[in-house]
């Protein structure tokens, strides 16, 4: 090489510089010869218009090699292109700000660095495997470390799809700009938008699958207009959506808009909201969707049924049903119309005589046991028939039935109790003694069963829980008022205070008993009547009005007339029909009887008397004259105060007896006017020392005795005594007016 | 069981003084009246007494007064005269 002092030129002449004036160059660098650091440099050309300008005509090239590590690298432009690379077995690297970005694998592979010199994109060039990410284990693989890790951002609208993978250039799997998926289509975007899976004949479209670990595989497909999810790995379908638009879940066929099938014996439906939230089935038209609803309210425990929008039934958190209403007990059926609520109805559409429409009751829920029942039967035409109350009495578990009524209401309305067949409107029937009881639990309350014609009370009868008895009564219930039948059984016709011990007390300002008596072609009463005063027994004749209830019959009556001071009892009879009785006897106030109409004490018959009398004999001047103990006695009989004494008495024994003698009487001889009270009578002595027919009596007034003459004086008064010797008999009969 | 009672069953007083006596018998079988007789007499204020019963006696005792015994007696007196 021969440098000048203002040229740097070797003997070639290859590098030449120009300078302005003999410089100075400086050690290191490239400079002209003015020692001036070049700044456009020409390889091939002289004018340089980079500060390095190679040039040619033949495939121009810059080699870099490290021929230590036989390292080179060489950039050449040819044909009508450009290379860069190595010329030898090494990789190409290139990076920025002296960090590598891109390397070029001697085998062709290429990576991209990312900021933290990890490989983000890497090209497998003997697999034609592209990673992102990583190193690709497949044609594509993208090693998602962030949430953008796999995000393909395609910009602008040209052409249609923005990804597509196709087998042999037919698409199989497409996005279009839109954001349609489109596998087995490129339209997938043709009515819908998302993703379009489009199969020519394969039912199973759609697999999703898991395989590791609780695996499981179900594909989605569509077929003759129908669409379905299939469980693949238990080959059963799950859900089908048919050309109809029926849905059917477990059920190929579905039926109607949703099926819902279960092979097992429980087959459920979920509707679940968030605690505390309300879940519900709508129903309704395309006007008003909500027009029927199923709902539940987590928050309230509530089951709720609508219909027109409005509740129309709900079952509480307790289990109470209530229809049109808040239950309060298990079933509540609730109305507010005007009229007949109608709320419950039980049919049976066998409509046959004899079937019934039934309600029954029970303890037990195994439908044994159910003991009681209200039924329905039909037992005419037009549904009509008779309602029963049953009561099953069994000691077992039979169930109750139509034939255990105990209250029958029949078809014509009449009810029974006791007969499914009453013949009137209330037709009780028993065997017992008891067949109706009214209790009342109120005090001294009346219960009382009443009568009514047109509304208006016609008869009563009940109890006076105020007086303690049954009453029977015309009209409404008043105390006092018709029969009263006391606690002690005593029966009040117009009292309620029966005097106590008396069966029947009768209350009238003029009360009267009618017997009346019928028979073939008469009729007639007897009659017993008081008035305060008088008690009337009689027949045929009403003492009220007077009349005669039969002509062809007579009068007859008893009175018994207490009046003030004293009473009498009267007894009348008639001679003739339709006549008047007329008194025939009476019994005074004293005690006496009269009769025809005397009224008069005097008159009156007051006494009548049987006995006996043990007569004692006196002699009259001195002696005795004794009477054996068994043959004293003498017969009596008063009427009135007329006395009668009869008899025959025997001597047993004398002593001396003289004088004349004296027998006692039963009665003092009444003392009366003008010795009118005096007697005598017959007198036979048996066995006496003289005639039998010569003794005679006195009785005198205001003795007890009678005394003894034997006759043949002209005074009568010859002693008698002193002919009895002891073996005598007397004969005696005397009448006289006793004191 | 059969029963038999005897009882007075008047007491007539007459003005007289005389006293005349039922004795009423009764024969009664559990009770119940089978039989029943009478049986007279009459006493006066002249007669013994202490065969009748106390009540008897005493309903005789107290209307025979003095005075009445004297009328009576004087009145007997009369009727045997």
């Amino acid at each position: 090489m021969n440098l000048s002092g203002t040229q740097l030129k070797d003997t070639y002449g290859n590098l030449v510089t120009t300078g302005t004036s003999a410089g100075s160059p400086t050690e290191g660098g490239l400079q002209n010869g003015d020692g001036q650091l070049l700044t456009q440099v020409g390889i091939g050309t002289n004018s340089p218009s980079h500060i390095l300008d190679i040039e040619s005509a033949n495939s121009p090239q810059l080699r870099i090699t490290d021929t230590t590590n036989d390292v080179a690298f060489k950039v050449y432009a040819q044909d009508a292109d450009v290379f860069m690379g190595t010329h030898s077995n090494h990789a190409l690297r290139i990076a920025t700000n002296n960090d590598e970005k891109l390397r070029i694998e001697a085998d062709g592979d290429i990576a991209f660095y990312d900021d933290a010199n990890n490989q983000g994109l890497f090209w497998d060039a003997s697999e034609a495997f592209l990673g992102i990410g990583t190193v690709p284990a497949t044609p594509l693989h993208v090693n998602a470390t962030n949430a953008n890790a796999c995000i393909i951002n395609v910009t602008g609208t040209s052409p249609n799809y923005i990804f597509d993978i196709r087998d042999d250039n037919v698409s199989q799997f497409r996005v279009d700009n839109s954001g349609s998926v489109g596998i087995g289509t490129t339209s997938p975007a043709n009515d819908v938008s998302g993703l379009h899976i489009a199969v020519a004949s394969s039912s199973d479209q759609l697999y999703l699958e898991r395989t590791s670990s609780a695996t499981g595989r179900y594909y989605l497909g569509t077929a003759s207009n129908s669409f379905f999810i299939v469980d693949d790995a238990q080959s059963a379908e799950r859900l089908r959506i048919d050309s109809s638009g029926n849905v059917g879940i477990n059920t190929d066929s579905p039926s109607g808009k949703l099926e819902i099938y279960s092979s097992t014996l429980n087959n459920q439906l979920y509707l679940v909201s968030v605690d505390t939230g309300q879940s519900a089935i709508n129903f309704g038209g395309t006007s008003a969707k909500t027009k029927g609803r199923i709902s539940y309210s987590d928050n309230s425990d509530l089951m709720y049924f609508f219909t027109d929008s409005q509740e129309r039934m709900r079952i509480d958190s307790s289990g109470k049903v209530g229809i049109n209403c808040t239950p309060v007990k298990k079933l509540q059926v609730t109305d507010g119309v005007s009229g007949d609520a109608g709320n419950l109805l039980l049919v049976n559409t066998n409509d046959t005589n004899g079937d019934t429409a039934s309600l029954q009751f029970s303890m037990t829920d195994s439908d044994s046991f159910n003991k009681a029942g209200i039924f329905f039967e039909r037992t005419t035409t037009q549904g009509r028939g008779s309602l029963h109350l049953a009561n099953n009495i069994e000691n077992n578990g039979n169930n109750v039935t139509k034939s255990d009524a105990r209250l029958t209401i029949d078809s014509s309305g009449n009810v029974g109790i006791g007969t499914t067949s009453p013949s009137v409107n209330l037709d009780i029937e028993d065997s017992s003694n008891v067949l109706v009881d009214i209790n009342t639990t109120t005090a001294n309350a009346n219960t009382t069963i009443r009568f009514q014609e047109g509304g208006t009370a016609k008869a009563t009868i009940g109890y006076d829980g105020t007086n303690n008895g049954l009453i029977l009564t015309s009209g409404g219930f008043t105390a006092g008022n018709g029969i009263f039948i006391d606690d002690s059984q005593n029966v009040g016709i117009g009292t309620n205070s029966p005097t106590s011990g008396n069966r029947l007390h009768i209350k009238d300002s003029d009360a009267q008993i009618e017997l009346e008596a019928t028979g073939s072609g008469t009729s007639n009463s007897g009659f017993l009547d008081f008035d305060g005063t008088s008690l009337q027994l009689s027949t045929n004749r009403d003492n009220k009005t007077g009349t005669f209830h039969d002509s062809a019959k007579s009068h007859a009556s008893v009175l018994l007339v207490g009046s003030d001071g004293g009473s009498y009892i009267r007894f009348n009879t008639a001679a003739a029909n339709n006549t008047t009785a007329t008194e025939r006897m009476r019994i005074l106030s004293s005690g006496g009887i009269t009769f025809n109409g005397d009224t008069a004490t005097a008159n009156a018959l007051d006494d009548y008397e049987e006995g006996t009398h043990d007569t004692a004999i006196t002699c009259g001047t001195s002696g005795t004259i004794t009477l054996g103990g068994s043959t004293e006695k003498l017969q009596y009989t008063k009427i009135g105060r007329l006395v009668t004494v009869t008899g025959r008495v025997a001597v047993s024994g004398v002593s001396s007896p003289t004088g004349n003698f004296t027998m006692s009487l039963p009665f003092t001889i009444a003392d009366l006017d003008e010795n009118s009270g005096r007697s005598t009578g017959s007198i036979k002595i048996f066995n006496t020392s003289t005639n039998v027919d010569n003794f005679f009596f006195t009785a005198l007034e205001g003795n007890a005795f009678i005394t003894v003459f034997k006759g043949g004086s002209t005074n009568g008064t010859s002693d008698s005594a002193d002919t009895f010797s002891g073996n005598e008999t007397i004969a005696l009969s005397i009448t006289y007016v006793a004191a | 069981m059969l029963e038999k009672q005897e009882s007075y069953s008047k007491i007539e007083v007459l003005e007289s003084g005389h006293i005349q006596l039922r004795k009423t018998t009764t024969v009664l079988d559990d009770g119940a009246v089978l039989s029943q007789s009478h049986h007279r007499s009459v006493v006066t204020p002249l007669d013994d007494i202490s065969h009748l019963p106390d009540n008897v006696q005493a309903v005789c005792n107290a209307y025979w007064t003095d005075e009445l015994i004297a009328n009576f007696q004087s009145q007997q007196n009369e009727l045997e005269n």
